[in-house]
């Protein structure tokens, strides 16, 4: 093969020198980078506490952004620091904030789940805010059920909440009517027979719920809880596994899946799916967070305006399980610095410098989240930010006296418990696991992991 | 011919489900991505839409999270920002995309030559070293990265991605880049330096022209991989691509799947649209590294 | 055509040469320097760390302290470590097989000449293309059991009586998240091996021709062994793509329903990030990055044993 090739001025040594230059960049480029690693990612944790006051930084998930910006504008405008957001989007927002802390960023504010919450604060990326001003002030202001979430059993404070909100029965009351149902259901037995009555006159698929790996655990307190059953005893153990009703509970929802009440899809469904089946009447019931009756009512759909709630949760007693997410305090925050965060934490999950609740108001009206607070409902602007579909009185008194946080769902192994309760009730569901087995299972896991501590 | 008639007919049926194979899902996607929330679940199943509507596609340029929501009570506040996020993303993507492939080809071009050409001392191990990186699990290690970066000060800038989608993209490239050289006949470059060409200039000069299907083809994989990549952009930046943006909207409680489709499409047709441009280098670019 | 190295460097002296030699040596090592740097740097030494920690018992706090093969023997008795590594398994043997099968077809059709060839090998990329993450999501809603089409195609063709819901099922998700997988894959390897098929020599299967093979014998013993390399290369990709996949499966289920699609890289992510164990975790991502090694060196072994039986018959 004759190819000509460039040969014009190609005197060896200017390029000898050329390319020694060029690799001596690139390595020099390439050599920086990987070192960083090497020199510093052993013992990163143990930095120490920032104490200057000045920009404080916050993470949250994304969620109302628009709201979380005016929120901290208004801080600001109060007299606050100012404030650097960084917004992670929800999906694997735990991860993300758990590799930052965990990477020795100095975070001084962030939203965390529950759950979590603990863990932090043991593993030295949380600090306790027991010696803040107006802390015991913040929580007598709370319901005294709530206050379980932010203060551990130890004494050691170690949260303010971002929401609250209890699980509930949405439903479907002219399509109950229209089947010849004049009441909702205020049994479990009910529930299954209403909706084995609507699935035979052609309701597709009668019985909504968040039933996927992640969310199936606050639906196995929803339901235990609704029968009176007490999920946890103050130590933290497994006392469902003692009580013979967990078992009827379980068979129940085992027939409700098995029997077809639900959409086949439920185990695996977002909740936005369930939302258009109501909105579309595929489904009639549809079980979950109070808020999201302002989801169904606000999405298009012929029976979207005819969905309303149930207050008190079918079943004997009809409590329910109070949920609600959290903000935590940076560790590495100190000095006049935690006390500026402090601030921020005051304002962002209880009052305002003029002493109004003008954060739960803004995500009232943003979205119907609710606040551990009994003043929330009387106080004339929160009430006028929720949406009007709502019985405030009677959200009240589920809040107030029919429902619960269970506060072992904040020891550092309950994500862990979350998890085998995802596996195996979605296991007993498909038919896989007996109910028996799989409540003296549960109970196993919750001892071992309590135990292990994680 | 009865065997050519009968050859006819398979491959021709062969065509026909290669076809349903990788258009069915894209076409559903499409499909809904024109329709709302109750056309999708009708039945009998519309295959085209009765009344086509671009609102998820509006929704997602104009930030509207609810396109159907009813609107009462003064509808829905937008939960997100997200879909606001969506076009800088893409064009956040693109770039972090480009700079990869840029970067890449330079590094596992020049790596990829020396396996091919200048072996040194230790250099089999080195590339069996390179390539056996490959089997790392990247969420075992993002701790690590994240340290560097923060060290760097790289933190929620496109080149903390950069330079993590180099390390995780190196080890294909070169594979492919080595086998690559070794099908380029070594005449020319011996008879460059018996003109004196130094060994830079044979390689700048007479090897990366030759091997230009095989850096086109080792570019596009690296572009896809880093255009598909999740959890680092996650992590080491708030999301700063696309594929957690539009994965972030999933979980939204009033997003539909037809906005989400709408979503979907854009992650989708840029890297399409980037493969097809350059597809007719690719079956070229991969045939030396196919037979070696 | 290969010997062309020798014959230059025949005239020059011993000396000469070998200076030369070194000159080369250095050359090469500088240029895979920075790949060498960057990889090694960025993956090999975290991934080093990562089985120190294999090792040890670490506190998010992170105290240390060596407790040998505390973390294995945790994780060979633990059975969703089991049932994982299982499923991991039957995920990557199902996503290795219909990749390479598929894409084979796929490559073999797609070198015959018909009216629509441009065509399908444009549309060949496109699943190629599309993220992994987005590749779970659009199967997810593909197979949904309320409006998803492939219910409604096998409805209309009165192929089910009702609408499925694969993903609620042990077995259907399982199967629907190796197809998704295979989905992108097939394409990469249809890639591949089309181009494997482009470098046969023409006159080699005219040659059979006159020699009256039929197809399947020129597929037999032309094509197939002249692929064999290539596939052997597939292979390999497509048994690490399938043994580390979890962006599709996490789209998809999120290694659900209960525990039928918990690949060891879902395990690996719910040790790490939601037990938060780094010991079990770190263990973890050494079985599952150690089992990939020794499938892609056994792999590695083959192909140069099929180099030597392709030369041999040469």
């Amino acid at each position: 093969m004759d190819v000509r090739y460039p040969t014009a001025g190609s005197s060896s040594t200017s390029a000898s020198l050329s390319r020694r230059n060029l690799l001596r960049g690139a390595l020099a480029a390439g050599l920086t980078v990987p070192a960083v690693p090497l020199l510093t990612a052993c013992g990163d944790s143990a930095a120490k506490t920032n104490d200057t006051p000045g920009t404080l930084s916050m993470t949250a998930w994304e969620a109302y952004p628009e709201q979380i910006r005016e929120r901290l504008a208004s801080f600001k405008d109060q007299g606050g620091s100012p404030v650097d957001l960084s917004l992670i989007p929800n999906v694997g927002y735990g991860p993300a904030l758990q590799t930052r802390l965990q990477g020795g960023q100095a975070i001084d504010v962030f939203y965390n789940f529950a759950y979590a919450s603990t863990k932090y604060v043991d593993a030295g990326w949380a600090g306790t805010l027991n010696d803040f001003p107006g802390v015991e002030d913040l929580l007598t202001d709370m319901f005294p059920a709530s206050a379980a979430r932010h203060r551990l059993a130890d004494g050691r404070i170690i949260s303010v909440p971002y929401f609250s909100a209890v699980h509930n029965l949405m439903y479907n009351e002219s399509q109950l009517k229209k089947h010849g149902i004049s009441a909702p259901p205020t049994t479990k037995e009910e529930v299954y027979e209403q909706c084995k009555k609507l699935k035979s006159a052609g309701v597709p698929s009668p019985y909504a719920g968040y039933w996927t790996k992640q969310f199936l655990e606050e639906y196995f307190l929803v339901y235990l809880l609704a029968d009176g059953i007490t999920p946890f005893d103050d130590k933290g153990a497994p006392a469902f596994a003692d009580d013979p009703k967990t078992q009827d509970v379980m068979e129940w929802w085992k027939a409700m899946y098995q029997d077809g009440l639900t959409s086949k899809d439920v185990l695996t469904a977002d909740p936005g799916n369930h939302v258009s089946a109501m909105a579309q009447g595929n489904s009639t019931f549809f079980e979950l967070h109070h808020y999201f009756l302002q989801i169904v009512r606000t999405t298009e759909g012929p029976e979207s305006e005819n969905v309303t709630i149930l207050y008190r949760n079918p079943g004997t007693t009809g409590t329910t399980l109070q949920v609600g997410e959290v903000i935590q305090l940076g560790a590495k925050s100190g000095g006049q610095r935690a006390q500026d965060a402090w601030k921020l934490l005051k304002f962002y999950g209880w009052k305002d410098e003029a002493g109004k609740y003008s954060t739960f108001t803004s995500w009232a009206k943003a979205a119907a989240l609710l606040g551990p607070y009994p003043g929330l409902f009387k106080d004339p602007d929160f009430l006028a930010a929720f949406p009007s579909y709502y019985d405030m009185p009677k959200l009240e008194n589920t809040f107030a006296n029919q429902s619960d946080v269970v506060p072992t769902r904040v020891a550092p192994w309950y994500a862990s418990f979350q998890v085998k309760v995802g596996d195996r009730i979605q296991a007993m569901l498909l038919g896989q696991a007996e109910v028996k087995e799989t409540v003296e299972a549960l109970a196993s896991d919750a001892r071992n992991l309590a135990a292990a501590g994680q | 011919m009865r065997t050519s008639r009968l050859r006819t007919v398979i491959v021709y049926i062969g065509f026909a489900l290669f076809l349903i194979w990788v258009l069915f899902p894209l076409y559903f996607t499409v499909l809904s991505s024109f329709m709302t929330p109750s056309e999708i679940g009708v039945k009998p199943f519309h295959w085209w839409p009765e009344n086509p509507t671009l609102a998820n596609y509006i929704a997602i340029f104009t930030g509207d999270s609810a396109p159907f929501s009813t609107g009462q009570d003064g509808g829905i506040v937008s939960s997100t920002d997200a879909v606001a996020r969506l076009v800088p993303a893409i064009g956040r993507s693109l770039l972090v995309g480009v700079a990869v492939v840029a970067s890449n080809l330079v590094i596992a071009g020049a790596a990829g030559y020396a396996f091919s050409r200048y072996e040194f001392r230790g250099s089999t191990v080195a590339y069996l070293l390179l390539l056996a990186s490959r089997v790392v699990p990247a969420i075992a290690v993002v701790l690590p990265f994240f340290v560097a970066f923060r060290h760097l000060g790289l933190l929620n800038t496109s080149l903390a991605l950069i330079i993590s989608y180099n390390a995780f993209t190196l080890p294909l490239a070169i594979w492919l880049l080595k086998t690559y050289f070794d099908s380029v006949p070594r005449e020319l470059e011996e008879a460059a330096k018996v003109d004196g060409a130094s060994r830079l200039r044979c390689l700048l000069m007479i090897v990366t022209p030759i091997a230009r299907p095989g850096l086109i083809a080792a570019g596009l994989l690296v572009f896809l991989e880093a255009w598909s990549e999740f959890f680092y952009s996650l992590v080491l930046t708030n999301g700063l691509t696309v594929p957690p943006v539009v994965a972030g909207l999933q979980n939204l409680q009033q997003f539909s799947w037809t906005t989400l489709a709408a979503a979907t499409m854009f992650t989708v047709v840029p890297p399409v649209l980037i493969a097809l441009a350059f597809q007719r280098y690719i079956v070229a670019g991969l045939a030396a590294g196919s037979v070696k | 055509m290969t010997s062309t190295a020798e014959t230059t460097s025949r005239p020059a002296t011993r000396r000469r040469s070998s200076v030369r030699a070194q000159a080369d040596a250095r050359f090469g090592l500088l240029l895979a320097t920075p790949a060498l740097i960057l990889v090694l740097g960025l993956v090999a030494w975290p991934a080093l760390r990562t089985a120190v920690y294999s090792l040890q018992r670490v506190t998010l706090a992170g105290e240390e302290s060596w407790t040998g093969l505390d973390n294995f023997r945790a994780l060979f008795t633990d059975e969703r470590f089991i049932h994982s590594l299982t499923t991991t398994v039957l995920y990557s043997v199902g996503f290795l097989l219909v990749s390479t099968l598929l894409g084979l077809g796929f490559a073999l059709l797609l070198n015959e000449k018909f009216h629509g060839q441009w065509l399908a090998r444009s549309l060949l990329i496109v699943p190629w293309a599309c993220p992994w993450v987005m590749v779970g999501m659009i199967w997810k809603w593909f197979v949904d059991g309320e409006v998803g089409a492939l219910n409604a195609a096998l409805y209309q063709f009165g192929l089910i009586d009702s609408y499925a819901a694969p993903l609620s099922d042990s077995t259907g998700a399982l199967v629907v998240a190796v197809l998704a997988g295979a989905w992108r894959q097939a394409s990469f390897t249809g890639l591949l091996i089309l181009a494997g098929l482009q470098t046969i020599p023409k006159e080699l299967p005219q040659a059979a021709m006159v020699d009256g093979a039929n197809v399947w014998q020129r597929f037999r013993h032309l094509t197939l062994p002249w692929l064999r390399p290539v596939i052997v290369v597939v292979v390999i990709i497509n048994t690490i793509f399938g043994f580390m996949q979890f962006d599709t499966i996490w789209a998809l289920t999120q290694g659900g329903p209960g525990e039928a699609t918990s690949v060891l890289s879902i395990y690996l992510y719910e040790q790490l990030f939601v037990y938060t164990n780094i010991g079990l975790g770190s263990a973890t991502a050494v079985v599952l990055g150690g089992i990939a090694l020794v499938l892609g060196f056994v792999f590695v072994k083959l192909l140069y044993r099929s180099n030597a039986i392709t030369e041999g018959v040469e």
